[in-house]
């Protein structure tokens, strides 16, 4: 027991100075492991941190779960049921339009939203959120188009007619600028308004919106705050209550047609009943009116008639009068007569005198009345003739009111027709409900930390395999070291598990302090930088959350302990199977050997003795020749990768908007535009100065299937074939030969042929607008990296569907395509045609690319940074064992009077051919890398190309020497220190 | 005839401070040789004689003292006037031959030819050494005192103007000692090369044109040979 206490005393102490005497050694190992196990689990762990860090941020800043949209609004009631539904936590209405900002050829889109509560907290920059109805908080990226600050006053226009406008107030002042959460990186969506395109959101109070319902609601899934942001956990849970709305949406949706078109219907009932009250009103008033003026007349034509009558009688009472008189007036001359007769008056004459004159004044009397009478009776028809007047007046008045009361009864009648033809086309309702996967940043931002896993997958393999062969080497240079004492060790008597157990041990102690190392670096460094780096897309999303995951530090750890365990154990598997006798006995030289060059004379000859002795060397230590290729080979595959990712990307851009699609916009037209607006804005197009060509074609997604399976398909049938090819060239990726379209198939992109499982002269199914598959011949196979096209003849389209559709795109190209301000002026003004719905412009979807690209120049610096510390820890440690290992033959150099330079470099000419070896494998594992990692970070509509650049080979080349120079160069110093006192000593 | 004091030592002082301790691995050493001579340096292990060989072959510096080699005192020389030094006047024969295990006999020779001013013809020091049928062997497939007469031939190839021996025969079993031992000795004869073979064995002393004894740092007693002996008839 003492004897086995002691043994393993002795052992240990023999252990720890070791270790202490081989630092150098000891750290080579921990260092590798250390890079192998920090890059695998520091990528791993960006996904996850990215997520987790999404998550924080989204949780803080309350982005909602669920967003509903009803084509017909949301009530009250809506939001309180849906607060109510299973899953659902809370929930909140919320009015949004959008606006057009700015002047002139700088109008550009805003959303505009209203300020909500318990959603989508605003973060602003500068300034504060709007606390008065007049205040706005605008989008940063808007604020810096418009160069609008805080305190400036925006003016938003409404789009359509001044009655449907939503707004109460058209002029804000900025209070805050900053970002929100519903829009983390570049994009804002589209629109239907001005060139299409949103330039950014625009926040104000709800107060400002002038609209009985919701627009939408925001909801907040129960329990999903708890989980992370882009986890299963998530998306099922948000999923289970997505159901769950839309099935209430079915409820809520007839509920709200019921009632609009209730309120429709009672209002038009309600106009019909006040319309038949009216007529009712309007027709008696007018009887009412008839009757007075009947009434009138009738009394007229009395008066009159009483007039006639009048002066009838009177005339007759004149003619009375005048008879009385003349009879009067004969009286009188029968008076005179007879007093002429009688000479003179008689009393009787007297008498009859005086009756006469009394008779006569009786006559005057009646005169007088009868004249009285007569004024009257002129006055009387004076008021006759007046009241004639007046009664012709009321006719026409009556007229009049009659006819306007007839037209107001036809308008309100035609009015109750259109608001019945309204409501009999008052379509039902439908709610989009959309998560946040709908929104493209945020999918995007998955997107990019899923890359960042699949790519984070591949690389550590070489860090691994490195590892491996860096322990073995150095473990067996150890043990080769170290013989003479295993030799007695073995001789002593132990056992072979204890001699083995030091250089297990060690190894494991190396292992594992690299593991830690790597683990507690690398998990925080490599995600740090990426999320870092990404903030350049995601300006507000300010949360980074490291966390240590534990499942990835312990994968890449194993990893690590096992390709250094079985570099040790087959390093001291061969001294430990030696008999101690063979072991106590200096190793025999190795053999020189000659190498096949040799044999090639002329070529061995002209080889200075350095360069033979290199040449052998190298074939001499086959181990540590495999390491240095693999090893700077890997450095070399990285950078290619980094640089060929590049390359690859810029590519689509390049290629697709280059050389594929050659027009610069894509106007689609307005379905229910007239034959004549079409016509119009044709005309338009042909007659304007800055657009050299178009194309009508159709286009329309389609379902597809083919052996390998299904993808979205974009039918693309030119109306002509004549042009096609000026607007999209069709042509093998790889032999570049043209291909034009005809009647014989469809011409397919090559990643959908790929997706597919489809080769040219095979075909595919597609299905139809009616829902029937129809089987389409593939012609040929084109070149494509984005979206999933087939181009489709006309006449094939007729032969295959039956008939030919209209076109509902246009394609077009401007005079000048570089000149992308031009482009977009283009659209607007053919925006300005009733028959343009909307129009995309290449230059846009290019620059969202190169956005894209942007970001992976992070993944580049990464994957440089890590090459150059594989390639220099490779180098550094393989010198190092070759240094230490020919120590005598270097030291003898020196004594024959070798220069420093020229020992260095008779070291060195290995190095520089090894790195032309590994460049050689580097370029080769490097391409291969490069075609897996473009196919794993490929998203499925984008094809990237398969191409690395040659400039890229050619940096990658001299970045690989350059690590190479920066390890002969601290070799050489190394080197200088070598004492020639080495070369005196015994062999080991 | 001779040259003298072709090689000249003038208390040469060799001084390494271990700590706080101050260690005189050569403490005053005078002695001069001749041009052509063979000369042994003898004394036991410990006593100065490696830190005289490296100073006398330009690997080391001296502390104090002028090391005089054809009339140029070394001692005062830059590391770089040191190499030069080593390159073209210097031939150094080690105890563990130290060849380059990659290259053949023939281009072991080459290997220090191609840095020489004035070489010799590889091929005909190999004959000249006996070792003109194994050219193209390499060192591992020669035995110990065939890879010595490489290492000799290496050093005589550079045609320099001292030829440095530590422990020639160290290495080697009696009787291949005794040829290498001859093949020195043939070779100051023949070529009138000057040789300086240290050793710690006593009994090559009368072989010796000149015998220099080392104890603790000094020469303990220098004296010529008048009538040197072949090594054949010596036995130890």
């Amino acid at each position: 027991m003492v004897g086995e206490g002691m043994k393993k005393k002795a052992l240990r102490k023999d252990f720890f100075v070791e270790v202490r005497k081989s630092r150098n050694r000891f750290l080579s190992i921990l260092f590798i492991v250390a890079l192998g196990v920090s890059f695998y689990s520091g990528i791993q762990s960006a996904a996850p941190d990215m997520k987790r860090s999404g998550d924080v941020y989204f949780d803080r800043e309350k982005l909602m779960d669920l967003k509903v949209v009803s084509t017909l609004g949301l009530t009250e009631e809506d939001l309180l049921e849906l607060e109510k539904t299973e899953g659902i936590e809370t929930a909140e209405g919320a009015y949004m339009t959008d606006v057009l900002c700015g002047e002139g050829d700088n109008q550009k889109v805003l959303h505009l939203e209203s300020v909500t509560e318990d959603f989508q907290k605003l973060q602003p920059d500068e300034g504060t959120l709007p606390s008065k109805a007049d205040e706005c908080f605008l989008d940063a990226q808007a604020a810096q188009a418009f160069d609008v600050h805080v305190g400036d006053t925006i003016t938003v226009q409404e789009d359509g007619e001044e009655s449907d406008s939503v707004l109460k107030r058209k002029t804000f002042t900025v209070a805050g600028i900053g970002g929100s959460p519903a829009y983390i990186a570049f994009s804002r969506g589209n629109t239907t308004l001005g060139s299409g395109e949103v330039l950014g959101f625009c926040y104000i109070l709800p107060e400002n919106f002038d609209l009985d319902v919701y627009t939408q609601v925001f909801l907040s899934v129960e329990g999903a705050e708890e989980e992370v942001a882009f986890t299963d956990a998530y998306d099922s849970l948000v999923a289970t209550a997505k159901e769950k709305v839309e099935e209430l949406s079915e409820k809520r949706c007839q509920v709200r047609y019921d009632e609009v078109t209730g309120e429709a219907q009672e209002k038009i009932d309600d106009a019909k009943q006040e319309l038949a009250d009216g007529r009712k009103e309007s027709d008696e008033k007018l009887a009412d009116a008839e009757k007075t003026l009947t009434d009138g007349e009738e009394e007229l034509e009395q008066g009159k008639k009483d007039l006639e009558d009048g002066k009838k009688q009177l005339s007759e009472a004149r003619t009375q009068l005048d008879e009385q008189k003349t009879a009067l007036d004969e009286q009188e001359e029968q008076l005179k007569t007879a007093e002429a007769q009688f000479g003179g008056s008689t009393p009787e004459i007297e008498a009859g005198k005086t009756k006469i004159a009394e008779a006569r004044e009786q006559l005057s009397e009646g005169e007088k009345e009868l004249e009285t009478k007569e004024s009257e009776l002129a006055k009387a028809e004076e008021t006759i003739k007046e009241n004639e007047t007046k009664l012709a007046d009321g006719r026409k008045d009556y007229e009049e009111a009659k006819k306007e009361a007839e037209d107001k009864i036809a308008e309100g009648e035609d009015k109750i027709a259109d608001a019945e033809a309204d409501l009999a086309a008052l379509e039902f309702p439908a709610w989009t409900v959309s998560d946040r996967n709908d929104m493209t940043d945020y999918s995007g931002y998955a997107d990019n930390a899923n890359q960042m896993k699949s790519l984070g997958a591949v690389f550590p393999v070489l860090f691994f395999l490195v590892a491996a062969l860096i322990s073995l080497t150095t473990m067996t240079r150890m043990v080769e070291e170290e013989r003479t004492q295993i030799g007695t060790l073995k001789a002593l008597g132990y056992s072979k598990s204890s001699i083995a157990g030091k250089y297990v041990f060690y190894a494991l102690l190396a292992t594992v302090g690299g593991s830690v190392l790597g683990v507690l670096a690398g998990e925080k460094i490599f995600p740090y930088v990426i999320i870092d780096a990404y903030r350049i897309m995601y300006q507000h999303m300010d949360g980074m959350v490291l966390d240590y995951q534990l499942d990835h530090a312990l994968v890449a750890s194993l990893v690590a302990l096992f390709c250094t365990m079985a570099g040790t154990l087959s390093a001291c598997g061969k001294e430990l199977a030696s008999m101690p006798a063979v072991l106590m006995r200096p190793p025999a030289p190795k053999e020189g050997k000659r190498v096949f060059l040799e044999r090639i004379g002329f070529i061995w000859k002209h080889l200075s003795f350095s360069w033979k002795s290199t040449v052998r060397n190298l074939f001499r230590y086959k181990k540590r020749l495999f390491m240095t290729v693999f090893g700077i080979g890997g450095c070399m595959a990285l950078l290619l990768v980094g640089f060929g990712l590049r390359d690859s990307i810029m590519d689509v851009v390049l290629l697709q908007y280059g050389e594929i699609q050659l027009y610069d916009g894509m106007l689609v037209l307005n379905e229910d535009a007239s034959d004549a607006e079409v016509e119009a804005l044709k005309k338009d197009l042909s007659s304007r100065s800055d657009v050299e060509e178009s194309m009508d074609v159709y286009m329309k997604k389609h379902a597809a299937k083919g052996e390998n399976g299904t993808c979205e398909v974009y039918l693309m049938m030119p109306e002509k074939l004549e042009n096609f090819s000026d607007f999209i060239h069709t042509r093998n990726r790889i032999t570049k030969e043209a291909y034009t379209l005809s009647d014989e198939g469809i011409i397919l992109a090559e990643k959908t042929a790929k997706m597919l499982g489809v080769k040219s002269g095979g075909s595919i199914t597609v299905e139809s607008r009616d829902g029937e598959d129809v089987e389409v011949p593939v012609a040929e196979i084109c070149e494509n990296y984005m979206q999933n096209f087939a181009y489709i003849s006309p006449g094939l389209y007729e032969k295959l569907f039956g008939s030919v559709p209209e076109a509902n795109n246009i394609l077009f190209k401007g005079t000048d395509s570089s000149d992308e301000a031009a482009i977009e002026k283009t659209g607007q003004e053919l925006l300005k045609n009733k028959a343009a719905l909307s129009v995309t412009y290449i230059g846009t979807l290019a620059g969202r690319l190169n956005d894209m690209l942007g970001s992976l120049d992070v993944v580049i610096v990464v994957l440089i940074i890590s090459a150059g510390m594989l390639a220099f820890v490779v180098l550094y440690n393989l010198n190092n064992i070759n240094i230490n290992e020919r120590k005598r033959e270097l030291a003898t150099l020196k004594v024959l009077g070798f220069f420093d330079g020229e020992v260095s470099s008779y070291v060195f000419r290995e190095n520089v051919l090894l790195t032309v070896f590994g460049c050689i494998l580097g370029v080769v594992l490097g391409s291969a890398l490069h075609r897996y990692v473009i196919t794993t970070v490929e998203i499925e509509s984008y094809m990237f190309g398969r191409i690395i650049k040659f400039p890229s080979y050619l940096i990658s080349i001299a970045i690989t020497f350059c690590f190479s120079i920066l390890v002969n160069l601290l070799m050489h110093f190394k080197l200088k220190k070598i004492d020639m006192v080495e070369s005196l000593k015994s062999v080991e | 005839m001779a040259e003298k004091d072709f090689v000249k030592l003038k208390n040469v002082t060799k001084i390494y401070q271990m700590g706080e301790v101050q260690i005189r691995a050569v403490d005053g050493i005078d002695f001069s040789i001749d041009k052509g001579e063979f000369v042994v340096v003898v004394g036991p292990s410990g006593a100065g004689k490696t830190t005289v060989l490296n100073i006398l072959g330009g690997m080391d510096k001296a502390s104090g003292g002028e090391v005089l080699v054809d009339g140029k005192d070394i001692a005062g020389y830059s590391q770089k006037q040191l190499t030069g030094y080593r390159r073209n006047d210097i031939g150094f024969v080690f105890q563990f031959y130290n060849l380059v295990p990659n290259l053949t006999a023939l281009e072991n020779v080459e290997l220090a030819l191609q840095i020489s001013r004035n070489p010799l013809d590889a091929k005909t020091v190999m004959q000249e050494v006996g070792l003109g049928d194994r050219l193209n062997n390499f060192p591992a497939q020669l035995s110990g005192g065939e890879q010595q007469r490489v290492s000799i031939a290496r050093a005589l190839a550079k045609n320099p103007k001292l030829l440095l021996c530590d422990e020639p025969t160290g290495a080697l079993d009696y009787q291949t000692g005794k040829a290498i031992l001859k093949l020195l000795q043939d070779m100051c004869r023949e070529r009138g090369m000057t040789v300086i073979v240290i050793t710690h064995n006593s009994a090559l002393t009368p072989m010796a044109d000149r015998v220099i004894r080392i104890k603790n740092g000094k020469v303990s007693e220098t004296h010529r040979n008048e009538h040197p002996v072949s090594v054949e008839t010596i036995e130890w």
